[in-house]
């Protein structure tokens, strides 16, 4: 089930919320093993083959957990790491391993196709911070039930935020069962601008980015025209989608009075690498660096240490998005800004050296380098394979026969001869994946969007919509910040309608192409 | 601010559930928004006491074929594929090349009952376990050697035979939905039908032969240009193409392999292929063939192709004795 599905809209969570209201009458035992039994109904709609195995994986966990809490032995601790890797190991990496020592033996026999559990990333993360902090000491005890709903609680199930036990299970300790108007209204509205952002904005820029990425895996020479703003557009559908998926699941979590932590806050308006981790899956780049970084050294034995750790890092990190070598491709190619980045920050703080002029030229400069390499980088995330990427990029540097435009687009290969030289017009064909001005005016204006309006943690500033303390909002989001007034339902009524029709509209199966 | 956010959630939830209505159906009318969904979003053109519906192109709904004879959905489908003597196996490409009537003549003029067993997106593995689990036994079984035998089996496949109660209930949903679909798109049309009811692409397969029928195909057509690149795995394909002939002929048939003009299929390595694996080969020319999409043949251009199949089956046919 997916929440901009319309049976989780109209009946899942009208539902869960309607027995949460009514459970906590009876008790904030009772709201628990609703909220639970619902977060099972949630996942195993997917598959009970699967609930089956995340439930007999938190009671292990749970069991491990406390056994760490008594004993703090290693020995449990390096069973329960071993047991999550374990289960994450089997069901995401023994098809990327098993298909790579089949290609260099030859032996096709070790082949092994697993089916992916939805979700199995984010909650065996969940799991290992849990674990770890019980054999730290850093855990309080809790009971089975509240356990279970820490690890299955429907809204960060399949796609996060990562959360973390202590600013979950404490908090929802303290709560008070039952439905809250307050919360109700800013998680409603959260949820809202969130499906917006996925099925509105998000598709919107799938249509330009998905074909252009497809025709790359199937050969089709990718020419300049079509690499660049196919590139940016998926560049902006990656943002709009999670970032939309997790305001609708911090949104779910504050219906029933949870906050959760923040987790993308306006990443493309980054000026450095370093600015863009802090701001794009926020609650990943957390869980890496408590749990990898850290632990491997960090930045405490020396600078060339640090670097090796801030590789190793971003290559789990890329592997962990998903079972292709091309993501190890995508996490080593941010290792290798972040080690630029670092080593600059170094050598500036060494020298003193400051650029002259006004304040924002080394923001803006550093913003024009930062945002083409987070986009040149995410080819690599979403292309099918080394060949589909190679394929955009010659793209991209207008290799030879590459910069082809239609006679209509003469125009633009004028304004582009003075960097790339004359442009070859392919008369009487289209550019397939290209479509014209119009797909570069969409994709702009927003790009603008990601660039210059608030996020929607901004806009709701006044009501804490997540955990965490952030920077005090800008003008823009204090002029239009949100409150629970006419005008505000009137925009999200607008909002909601035009995001619940687009959620609706069918999806074409395309089967043909086999 | 309490009494704040209850009634910003009474505008939000009430006027917002009128506002919603109003815009549906706003959307419905001037087309924005399609009221057509599942298997009421494709042409019902093809029911028949022949003719199921095998593939609907909409995602929710999909594929039905694969159930029709692993889940025995239709009996009578799965009566006439144990029943045939010459078994059809293919990817979507031979689901329309194999259906037509041309591509027949020779196994029928020898007397041979014939099944399409084709199916959409399909590799090998689903066809060799569909014979396994049916315990078919034909007396020859051509392929369309379109690489396909990489061992695997389709995400719809891989559903299907994975035995959970709830594929066979969806797709015992399936096809209930499929009498009202055929009753309120069809045969007794009415308001609701104008509403409902789509002519969105669909195949329809028959149960007496296994043979396609394509209703509502996009307009315009474009030639199929075959690959002209090597396939990565070509010795996998080989191995596994081999093993496929050993099942084949442990049951007492035996395998002939052809090519339906494909843009993924070089003719020249599915001839190398075929002499590999040791299997008789239709060498049919695949130039010169327009398709719906440029990758499946026009119903018109198959009949063609099967017909220059049928002029050159002769020796494969004879290679296996008949």
């Amino acid at each position: 089930m997916l929440f901009n599905s319309y049976l989780f809209m109209l009946v899942f969570l009208p539902a869960t919320l309607g027995g949460y209201a009514l459970c906590g009458r009876l008790g904030s035992r009772a709201a628990t093993g609703w909220l639970v039994l619902c977060s099972m109904v949630f996942y195993g709609w997917w598959n009970l083959g699967y609930l089956a195995l995340i439930l007999g994986s938190t009671l292990v966990n749970y069991r491990l957990g406390k056994a760490l809490a008594e004993t703090r032995s290693r020995s449990v601790l390096t069973l329960g790491l071993t047991f999550n890797l374990g289960i994450l190991g089997w069901f995401k990496y023994a098809g990327l391993f098993s298909h790579t020592l089949a290609s260099l033996s030859g032996l096709d026999g070790l082949i092994v196709t697993v089916a992916l559990p939805l979700g199995i990333s984010f909650f065996t993360f969940q799991k290992i911070a849990y674990l770890v902090d019980c054999w730290r000491g850093e855990t309080k005890p809790y009971d089975l039930l509240e356990f279970s709903l820490f690890v299955l609680f429907f809204p960060q199930l399949i796609a996060g935020p990562i959360i973390h036990h202590a600013e979950f299970l404490p908090q929802y300790q303290a709560r008070k069962p039952g439905l809250d108007a307050d919360n109700l209204s800013v998680g409603l509205t959260l949820f809202i601008a969130g499906l917006f952002k996925k099925v509105v904005i998000a598709e919107a820029m799938a249509r330009y980015a998905s074909p252009m990425f497809d025709g790359a895996a199937a050969g089709d020479p990718i020419s300049f025209l079509e690499a660049w703003p196919c590139t940016l557009a998926y560049t902006l559908q990656i943002y709009f989608d999670f970032s939309g998926y997790s305001d609708m699941a911090i949104g779910l979590a504050r219906m029933v009075g949870l906050r959760f932590p923040v987790n993308f806050n306006s990443p493309y308006k980054a000026a450095s690498i370093i600015d863009f981790w802090r701001r794009w899956h926020i609650t990943l780049s957390r869980f890496l660096r408590d749990y990898l970084y850290f632990p491997l050294g960090g930045n405490r034995h020396g600078e060339g240490r640090r670097m090796v750790n801030l590789m190793v890092v971003m290559v789990l990190g890329g592997l962990w998005h998903g079972a292709n070598w091309t993501f190890v491709a995508w996490g080593g190619l941010h290792g290798i800004y972040l080690m630029i980045n670092h080593g600059w920050r170094a050598l500036i703080g060494r020298t003193g050296w400051r650029m002259p002029g006004p304040a924002f030229v080394p923001r803006a400069l550093g913003w024009l380098l930062t945002f083409p390499a987070v986009m040149l980088a995410w080819v690599f995330f979403r292309a099918a394979s080394f060949e589909a990427a190679l394929n955009i990029f010659k793209g991209m540097v207008a290799a030879k026969g590459r910069l082809v435009v239609t006679p209509g687009l003469q125009s633009m290969a004028r304004l582009l001869q003075p960097l790339l030289g004359p442009a070859e017009v392919n008369g009487g064909q289209s550019l397939p994946y290209f479509l014209g001005f119009q797909q570069l005016e969409v994709t702009l204006l927003v790009l603008a969007l990601a660039l210059v309006l608030p996020n929607t943690q901004e806009w709701l500033h006044a009501h804490q919509p997540a955990l965490g303390e952030r920077p005090p909002p800008g003008r823009l989001a204090r002029l239009g910040a949100w409150s629970p007034n006419l005008a505000w339902a009137m925009v999200m009524i607008v909002v909601g309608c035009v995001a619940f029709i687009q959620s609706m509209q069918p999806v074409e199966f395309i089967y043909w192409q086999f | 601010m309490n009494s704040n956010s209850v009634r910003y959630l009474r505008i939000l939830l009430g006027w917002g559930a009128l506002a919603l209505v109003l815009s549906l159906a706003g959307a419905a009318v001037d087309g924005k928004l399609s009221a057509n969904f599942w298997v009421f979003r494709c042409s019902p053109g093809g029911y028949s006491d022949e003719f199921f519906l095998g593939t609907c192109a909409d995602r929710g709904f999909g594929d039905y074929e694969h159930a029709a004879l692993w889940l025995d959905k239709e009996p009578e489908a799965v009566a006439n594929l144990k029943a045939a003597d010459a078994l059809f196996i293919g990817n979507s490409r031979a689901v329309i090349g194999f259906s037509a009537a041309s591509f027949r003549q020779p196994f029928e003029q020898r007397g041979m009952k014939t099944f399409n067993a084709a199916i959409n997106g399909e590799w090998d593995l689903f066809a060799k376990m569909m014979i396994q689990k049916l315990d078919l036994h034909p007396r020859l079984v051509v392929v369309n050697e379109d690489y396909f035998f990489f061992n695997s089996i389709n995400l719809w496949g891989r559903r299907i035979v994975s035995g959970r109660p709830e594929v066979d209930l969806e797709y015992r949903l399936k096809s209930m939905a499929m009498t009202v679909h055929r009753r309120l798109c069809r045969d007794d049309r009415n308001r609701l039908s104008d509403l409902i009811c789509g002519d969105h692409m669909s195949q329809y397969r028959s149960r007496l032969n296994g043979r396609a029928l394509n209703f509502a195909l996009p307009p315009g057509q474009a030639l199929i240009r075959p690959a002209t690149d090597q396939p990565t795995g070509l010795a996998h394909i080989i191995e596994t193409g081999r093993a496929f002939k050993r099942m084949v002929e442990e049951r007492g048939g035996c395998m002939i392999l052809t090519t339906v003009p494909s843009v993924d299929g070089n003719p020249e390595v599915s001839r190398q292929i075929a002499a590999a694996i040791g299997a008789p080969y239709v060498d049919v020319p695949t130039g010169g063939y327009y398709g719906f999409d440029g990758s499946h043949m026009m119903t018109d251009d198959a009949e063609r192709w099967g017909a220059a199949f049928t002029e050159r089956a002769g020796p494969a046919l004879a290679a296996c004795g008949l």
